[in-house]
């Protein structure tokens, strides 16, 4: 078929796809430039009259201590939670998909907080933690004669507490794309295995954990990308504090970008946040592409 | 052939042409159209931080005169800054409703041309010089702002009365009270942690801003720096507040609602707030008998916090301008401000309108009516930015992470760059 009649004959078809590359150009693509156009100048958001500034606002998040302490908080945050909850997402999963004759009640009450509004887990969680003696651990505490506790007051433990707060509740769902990919793995290898004489652990070890790569693939990218951006629950439980300690890059974009009208130097800081995620989640994906690949030659 | 492929090939593209239509209409939006309906009829935006059911009886009031106009009323909750970002994202995207309210300083909506002129509105000039100040910018008046807010010490005089305590009439007295009290486990003040600067506040109210009432002012123009200001009543705040135990590290971690159930319930002594609070207090504790005072200063003078309140603006580009001008006008009558002041439970600036406040806030009013109440944060032109980094600054020296100076010195940094970025 030559080129001509090939192009003629799948045009109709490649015009179905103007909605949709129409509205994604609107919502991400035309934005993205924005960004980047407005990351080289001085626009505050209200005066029409901005001038470019070169790389200056580049410049500035390096120097500004609270940028690079956000951008590490977030770091922190966006790595640590992907690990602990894949870490705990497959053998959750193995057992929620074992003969338990509660299986399926457990996997309604680990999915659970997955359902729950984010803002809504942030403001339970915090009144739990909170140092007042009104909070419900320190009232416990309190009934019980021993001292409050700082928790979230605690500028060593509000990081820890967010992180183990966001695992509780992502820990269920990661632990469904799991089972699903479980319930694709033939039982033919575990038995093939039983019959060489492998133990439960070498099973899980050479079978169960390698064909998982599929699952493991969507879920850690969906963990990295969503925990690197996030925002709402950490303002909710602690509103980024106490003082700058759980103030993650996307609370310090929309205060410098909205509040104090820096859209230019908050636009830098987005698009370098934007290259942090890309390499991030290129590296992760690519890691997990060559598993993939392996598994399957 | 040719003539069925170019059939379906502009069919298709019609219909992809349609469906991108449709799905696009909702982000257009001609922002430039202007209402061709009588005064009185037609519609009328609204955005404002009281939620619909309190603020209800105005609207009401205001319908009743309007039957015919549709009102379509915005609530954004004030917390956490959210209703301000949401105002400066609409202005951004040239969205603004017909009426706003705004809270001073308003020097970047007036310098981008985002508010009507009210200067020359009988309203705006029935309104005493300290009201219209608020919301002045180069000689204009751009708000509507009727009444004023003022606060102090709350305290709960049954507890001072068992301590055989009157309310304080000093700084010193103050602070020999709250020994006594910390050493029997109740707080002095209880305290959010978004309000660990309220004492700097009493501070800087009652011992230098007494004597020269535009040090903030100073600091806006750069004659000043917050560290000139600052220093001497931040060091006092850390040596007489923090090292002594009357603000403590829970406190970072304890919600406004936390540490009103802390008064509420007799754990802390007193706390500091407005007006708004009592209801709250009271539901909490029907029998709690309380007092207020205003701030007191070492040598005994009395200048309490408060401020005019939040202003009411029309936007420059209004659709509705003549319903948001008649809207202004009923707010401005005497039947809507005092449903207004009964919302906000302050003090009213317009005279001749009768009306009344708790009596709990009775030793108040000659503050309010004199204008003896102040609010610095309200008079730094970058207080989005500064007040949030006065307020974790405040949390980072009681978890002793940073000193006084350090952080006076981030905020003369914080303040340098942001008059560069917005000039």
């Amino acid at each position: 078929m030559s080129a001509k009649r090939y192009f003629k004959k799948e045009l109709p078809w490649v015009l179905f796809l103007v909605p949709a590359l129409l509205v994604y150009s609107i919502v991400v693509i035309i934005p993205t430039i924005s960004t980047l156009v407005y990351s080289f100048t001085d626009y505050n958001g209200f005066s029409s009259a901005f001038h470019l500034v070169g790389g200056k606002n580049y410049l500035q998040v390096f120097q500004n201590k609270d940028a690079v302490n956000s951008i590490t908080n977030s770091l922190i945050y966006g790595i640590t939670v992907p690990v602990l909850v894949t870490a705990l997402a497959i053998p959750l999963a193995l057992v929620l998909n074992s003969n338990l004759k509660t299986r399926n009640v457990l996997r309604a009450v680990f999915f659970f907080p997955s359902v729950i509004s984010t803002l809504f887990l942030g403001y339970i969680w915090k009144f739990i933690l909170s140092s007042s003696s009104t909070g419900l651990i320190n009232s416990l505490r309190i009934h019980a004669g021993k001292e409050i506790l700082l928790l979230l007051a605690d500028q060593k433990m509000a990081m820890p507490l967010l992180i183990l707060i966001t695992v509780w509740a992502s820990v269920g769902w990661h632990a469904c794309i799991y089972i699903a990919n479980l319930q694709t793995i033939s039982p033919d290898y575990y038995e093939a295995a039983t019959l060489d004489g492998a133990s439960k652990w070498q099973q899980f070890k050479s079978i169960t954990l390698p064909m998982l790569t599929p699952a493991m693939s969507s879920s850690i990218l969906l963990l990295l990308t969503g925990n690197l951006k996030a925002y709402d629950l950490p303002y909710a439980l602690t509103s980024g504090g106490p003082g700058t300690a759980t103030t993650m890059i996307t609370q310090t974009i929309i205060e410098e970008g909205v509040t104090s009208n820096r859209v230019g130097y908050a636009s830098a800081m987005s698009f370098l946040f934007l290259i942090v995620i890309a390499v991030l989640t290129i590296s992760v994906n690519t890691f997990i592409a060559r598993r993939e690949k392996k598994l399957y030659e | 052939m040719k003539k069925k492929f170019y059939k379906r090939s502009v069919a298709v593209a019609c219909a992809a042409g349609l469906l991108a239509g449709t799905m696009l209409t909702g982000c257009g939006g001609s922002s430039e159209e202007t209402s061709s309906a009588a005064p009185g009829a037609g519609k009328l935006s609204i955005m404002c931080w009281s939620n619909e059911s309190d603020f209800a009886p105005v609207l009401e009031g205001f319908q009743e005169q309007y039957p015919d106009m549709e009102i379509d009323f915005q609530h954004v909750p004030s917390e956490g800054n959210q209703y301000q970002q949401k105002l400066n994202l609409l202005a951004n995207s040239e969205e603004l409703p017909d009426v706003y309210w705004i809270s001073s300083p308003i020097d970047n909506f007036a310098k981008n041309g985002y508010m009507k002129d009210l200067t020359d509105t009988e309203f705006v000039k029935a309104l005493p010089d300290i009201y219209q100040d608020a919301y002045r910018y180069e000689d204009k008046v751009y708000a509507y702002a009727p009444d004023s807010w003022v606060g102090g010490m709350f305290y709960n005089k049954d507890l001072y009365a068992k301590y055989n305590f009157e309310a304080p009439k000093n700084w010193n007295e103050f602070l020999e009270q709250a020994e006594v009290f910390m050493q029997d486990g109740i707080k002095p003040i209880s305290m959010a942690g978004a309000q660990l600067m309220d004492l700097i506040i009493w501070l800087h109210n009652t011992e230098d801003v007494a004597k020269d009432s535009t040090l903030d002012e100073k600091i806006n123009t750069g004659e000043k720096k917050f560290s000139e200001v600052y220093a001497g009543v931040m060091e006092k705040w850390y040596n007489e507040c923090v090292k002594t135990g009357i603000i403590t590290q829970d406190m970072i971690g304890i919600s406004d609602e936390q540490r009103m159930d802390e008064f509420a319930t007799g754990k802390a002594a007193a706390t500091l707030t407005g007006a708004w609070a009592i209801s709250g207090v009271l539901e909490k504790n029907p029998d709690m008998n309380m007092g207020i005072i205003p701030y007191v200063g070492t040598q005994g003078n009395a200048y309490t916090m408060g401020a005019v309140n939040i202003g009411i603006a029309i936007s420059s580009k209004a659709k509705n301008e003549a319903n948001a001008e008649l809207f202004l006008q009923y707010m401005a009558s005497e039947k809507g401000l005092q449903e207004y002041q009964k919302i906000q439970n302050s003090f009213l600036g317009v005279e001749g309108v009768a009306y009344e406040v708790n009596p709990i806030m009775d030793p108040m009013k000659q503050y309010a009516e004199s204008g003896e109440f102040y609010f610095p944060s309200y008079n730094w032109t970058y207080t989005d930015s500064m007040e949030p980094a006065l307020q974790k600054g405040t949390q980072e020296i009681v978890m002793g992470t940073k000193t006084v100076d350090q952080l006076l010195s981030e905020m003369d940094e914080k303040l340098a760059v942001l008059i560069e970025s917005n000039q």
